[in-house]
């Protein structure tokens, strides 16, 4: 145990694995800056596969000053452009990329005249208004211009990370911050008998781990939150079907295009997330319908038998827990929740729980105000994102599963089928509180999963018809000339040191 | 193209909410016929009127000149509002526009400030915002464009005649096509089939019809309540002030301050808004604490100079109307609800309603998605102003009835939650939905002696020493920076003076 003084910020035990730990690990070191006594109990899970993650987490990448090429480096990352989603009506392929989508005219936004060009009977499809989609359908891919005046200035970008490095990268930089860790396992959760607050870990060897605050990052088997405080979880797989994948990884000697692909199969839908000399896959399906064996091979199809790893199954599980925050305790990632991956939001997921802990960091004696703020946010937060994979599933033309009916027939919340109606009726997209994607994504989404505007803007009328075309000829040709013009995945990613000469 | 698209708009009531109306409308739409029916008989409620940062992108919308509008609508430059006696006598606080200070990392400046305080400093929170600091010096320029220059984080709005923004604004819509009524609507024809208006009628017997009416017409509603029966929320027991007595003065006291003051009294409390030409006087009120006799005696009593025009006593009830569109009718401005000017939200909320109006336009079926939108947003925003005024009411200070009512009353859930979330250790979560930023929060909170038992405890993770040379620079270059303007009269003098600017300095 550390010794000495006790630190004015107090002590901080971190119990599970993965990037759940070690990312609330990274970024509780920077933000108490050595002023807390920082530890993590290592009893798993570990991180495994790859991530595809959103535009965000480059932001926090920068708050904790990890040098982004230093990072791709060592985590075989590749650059995302966005995700493209294909066969979710057989046939159907849309890309649901960052950035924006056209550009806003007389005040309007662009996919009220894209949506008035379409009922004049034109037929090009948005993603021809969307640069970073144009550019990753080449294999394209350049950072953004730091010039307005450029086209090149609207794209954003994510990354594909290999999940197991990118942990240690994080867990490297929590150390050289004095983070303390331990291998170990829970033997028992130790509860103040008045308070109910956590009084001490006891692990397997004996060890009595105490603490101000205890995170639990042990994933969705929740040993702190969901096991020794009972904090209940309200189950989402009403409304959404997914409940199991399987992954592996096999080698990619090419480098793929800047996207994570989101396939949908008659058993569920397939992810292949790029790295840097492999491609990593999974299945999405449903236990009662679909046997391991059969989504092995499902998943197999199409992949090279060379190099394959080992697939991996496990078991989701949509929803999120009742509270995240109760007492002492915070539980961040996996045991706060968790939806399926179809929009990269797990990681996101860990990043905004950490944010709000250091916006809300607790201290022993502080009321209740904070705890419930922290908790109100986050059910807010969670629920946009469950919201936004609920689309996806919707508006599916599948009919080829049983899974695909299960997610077309299920109860859609109130928010999302308000949200629906209006983008339906009249292209309003609407943005509540604590939303994860913005208005370009909810737009590419409605209406690549067919949400289509049966009316626009009234004021989109404005522009005279033929200059309306024209306009819109015209930015799709300067949009199709700069993709063009820029470097491929392969040069870009080299142009950051990375890929083998 | 849109099948049904909106050929004739009838807007009802000039005032400022008819007339920004109408000349957005002229400004935006396209081939519509927009008409405007007022009477000059009917009294608008427009006195001196005081606006927020936003006004400036509404100029913007329509091209106005700036330097133009303000001479022709005798206007100042507004940085803030001065809050008098809110926490007992000779007590002060500013609410700025702008932000304080400059965040470190995830840190909020505020938050270091608090440890600051709790260890001591007496640096007040307005030193590190210059829109506070200019105020103070009763100074003022444009703000810079170059983010690199400390001038650019200086905010600003107006104080104009309201009078004469309505008159300088029906200019504009009249250059633009909008045809003015004279007249008073002495009835609303309804549609038999679906309760939609048909038509409105003049007193000389003159019928006009429209696809999209807008009510324009105040407190009474003319459309929205009177013919299509709305119904209206009433908060008048978390805002029990029910009149207001206006009355104009000469110059004099602080003469040309670029900011509002709004001073706190036995039952209610009184504005000062000062003009180019005269200074804007008003004392609102709660009837039920204060006869009408006593609070004109009260504000004459405090006026800077000699009265400039008769009082005039403006009756009305804090609250909202159910729903500020309904069929073919979309309430703007006070039919649409009445919240006190104590944050200068008026005006502004008549802009958004054009704003969300624009964004939502509908064609001749009315389709009741966008009429739903349109009342979704019209609820949170206007709730969320709602909760920001009655945090002045609640966190008082001071000893009369009024006031201890005030005190005692029950809030909103959502500004309880809010003053507790503070209260503990300074903590503020914005919604997007609130035309009230955290600076402006924390300015009123802390005004009204709402102070944190703590700070954000990861502010301990910084260097302490470090922290206090920074916050000491960081004051004296704001000081430096408001020091250097010229004073807010010398700025109008050169810029936007009316004719009949008087000069007391």
């Amino acid at each position: 145990m550390r010794s000495g003084r006790p630190l004015p910020l107090g002590r901080v035990a971190i119990i599970g694995g993965g990037i759940d730990a070690w990312m609330t690990a990274a970024a509780l070191a920077r933000a108490t800056g050595g002023r807390a006594a920082i530890r993590v109990v290592e009893t798993g899970p570990e991180a495994s596969g790859a991530r595809s993650t959103l535009p965000a987490l480059r932001s926090f990448h920068a708050l904790l000053g990890l040098d982004e090429a230093a990072l791709m480096t060592a985590t075989r990352a590749t650059y995302k452009l966005g995700s493209r989603f294909l066969n979710w009506t057989p046939g159907a392929r849309h890309c649901e990329a960052f950035g924006e989508i056209g550009a806003r005219l007389e005040g309007v936004e662009f996919h009220h005249y894209w949506a008035r060009l379409r009922q004049a009977g034109d037929s090009a499809p948005l993603d021809v208004f969307n640069l970073a989609a144009v550019a990753a359908d080449l294999g394209r891919f350049a950072p953004p211009s730091p010039d307005p005046r450029s086209p090149l200035s609207t794209l954003t970008y994510g990354l594909h990370l290999d999940a197991g490095l990118y942990a240690g990268v994080l867990r490297d930089l929590a150390l050289s911050h004095g983070v303390e860790a331990q291998r170990g396992a829970v033997a028992q959760v130790i509860r103040d008998g008045v308070t109910g607050d956590i009084a001490a870990v006891a692990l397997a060897d004996g060890e009595r781990v105490e603490a101000e605050l205890y995170v639990d990052a042990t994933g969705p088997a929740a040993r702190l939150i969901g096991q020794a405080l009972d904090e209940p979880f309200e189950d989402w797989s009403s409304l959404l079907p997914g409940d199991r994948a399987v992954r592996l990884t096999a080698p990619a000697p090419d480098v793929a295009a800047p996207l994570t692909d989101i396939e949908a199969v008659a058993e569920g839908w397939l992810w292949r997330i790029p790295l840097q000399g492999a491609l990593d896959s999974g299945l999405v399906y449903r236990a009662d319908l679909t046997d391991d064996a059969a989504a092995l091979e499902a998943l197999s199809r199409g992949l090279a038998e060379d190099g394959r790893s080992e697939p991996e199954f496990r078991t989701l599980t949509n929803g999120r827990r009742a509270r995240a925050r109760v007492g002492n305790c915070v539980a961040i990632g996996g045991a706060a929740g968790g939806i399926e991956t179809l929009d990269a939001t797990d990681l996101h997921l860990i990043q905004s729980g950490v944010t709000r802990l250091i916006a809300l960091f607790p201290r022993p004696g502080d009321g209740p105000a904070a705890a419930q703020e922290y908790n109100r946010l986050g059910a807010a937060m969670i629920e946009r994102m469950r919201d936004m994979a609920i689309l996806h599933y919707r508006r599916s033309g599948r009919r080829d599963g049983a899974i695909w009916d299960l997610g077309r027939d299920a109860p859609t919340p109130e928010a999302l089928a308000y949200k629906i109606a209006q983008f339906e009726s009249r292209g309003r997209v609407v943005m509540y509180d604590e939303e994860t994607f913005l208005e370009p994504s909810w737009v590419a989404a409605f209406i690549g999963h067919g949400v289509l505007p049966v009316r626009h803007d009234p004021l989109a009328d404005r522009m005279p018809l033929d200059r309306m075309r024209a306009t819109l000829e015209r930015m799709q040709a300067i949009f199709r000339q700069t993709a063009e013009g820029l470097p491929s995945h392969e040069q870009a990613l080299a142009q950051v040191g990375m890929t083998d000469a | 193209m849109t099948p049904n698209p909106i050929r004739k708009v009838l807007i009802v009531g000039g005032g400022t909410a008819g007339w920004m109306t109408a000349a957005t409308l002229a400004k935006v739409l396209k081939g519509v016929e927009i008409t405007l029916v007022e009477s000059d008989a009917i009294a608008t409620v427009g006195v001196g009127e005081a606006t927020i940062p936003p006004i400036t992108t509404f100029n913007q919308i329509l091209g106005i000149d700036e330097a133009d509008f303000m001479r022709s609508t005798q206007a100042s430059f507004k940085l803030a509002i001065e809050f008098v006696d809110w926490t007992g006598p000779g007590s002060r606080y500013l609410h700025p526009f702008g932000g304080f200070g400059l965040d470190i990392e995830a840190l909020k400046f505020h938050q270091i400030w608090l440890k600051a305080r709790s260890e001591g400093s007496q640096q007040p929170i307005d030193d590190f915002n210059l829109s506070a600091t200019a105020a103070r010096m009763g100074k003022f320029m444009l703000p810079s464009k170059d983010p690199g220059q400390v001038l650019s984080s200086l905010k600003y709005a107006f104080h104009f005649d309201a009078g004469l923004y309505a008159r300088y604004l029906r200019s504009y819509a009249e250059a633009r096509g909008v045809v003015r009524r004279e007249g008073r609507v002495v009835d609303v024809a309804l549609r038999g089939e679906d309760g939609f208006i048909r038509s409105v009628t003049l007193d000389g017997g003159h019928e006009i019809e429209a696809d999209l009416f807008i009510d324009c017409s105040g407190f009474r509603g003319l459309l929205i309540e009177q013919a299509l029966d709305t119904g209206f929320e009433d908060w008048s027991h978390w805002l029990p002030n029910d009149r207001a007595v206006a009355l104009p003065c000469q110059t004099g006291g602080d003469g040309l301050t670029p900011y509002t003051r709004a001073t706190a009294d036995t039952a209610g409390w009184r504005w000062r808004i000062p003009l180019q030409h005269r200074t804007g006087n008003g004392y609102v009120y709660s009837s039920r604490h204060i006869s009408d006799e006593d609070a004109l005696a009260r504000l004459r009593a405090t006026l800077d100079g000699p009265a400039r025009a008769e009082p005039n006593v403006i009756r009305f009830k804090a609250g909202r109307r159910k729903q500020a569109w309904v069929k073919n009718c979309v309430a703007i401005g006070l039919s649409s609800g009445f919240l006190e000017p104590l944050e200068s939200t008026s005006i502004h909320m008549v802009q958004t309603g054009i704003t969300k109006l624009l964004a939502l336009f509908p064609d001749r079926g009315f389709d009741p998605v966008e009429i739903a939108e349109y009342n979704r947003l019209t609820t949170l925003q206007t709730e969320l102003i709602r909760d920001f005024i009655i945090l002045h009411f609640k966190a008082n200070d001071r000893p009369e009835p009024y006031w201890r009512e005030a005190r005692d009353m029950a809030i909103p859930e959502s500004l309880q939650r809010k003053i507790e979330l503070f209260a503990a250790r300074g903590r503020l979560f914005q919604s997007d939905y609130d035309l009230f930023a955290e600076p402006s929060w924390l300015a009123v909170l802390l005004g009204q002696n709402i102070r944190p038992r703590g700070y954000d405890p990861l502010v301990d993770s910084l260097d302490e020493q470090l922290v206090r040379g920074q916050l000491q620079r960081l004051a004296a270059l704001v000081r430096q920076t408001a020091q250097a303007l010229p004073t807010h009269e010398a700025f109008i003098a050169r810029y936007c003076a009316a004719p009949q600017f008087e000069k007391t300095a």
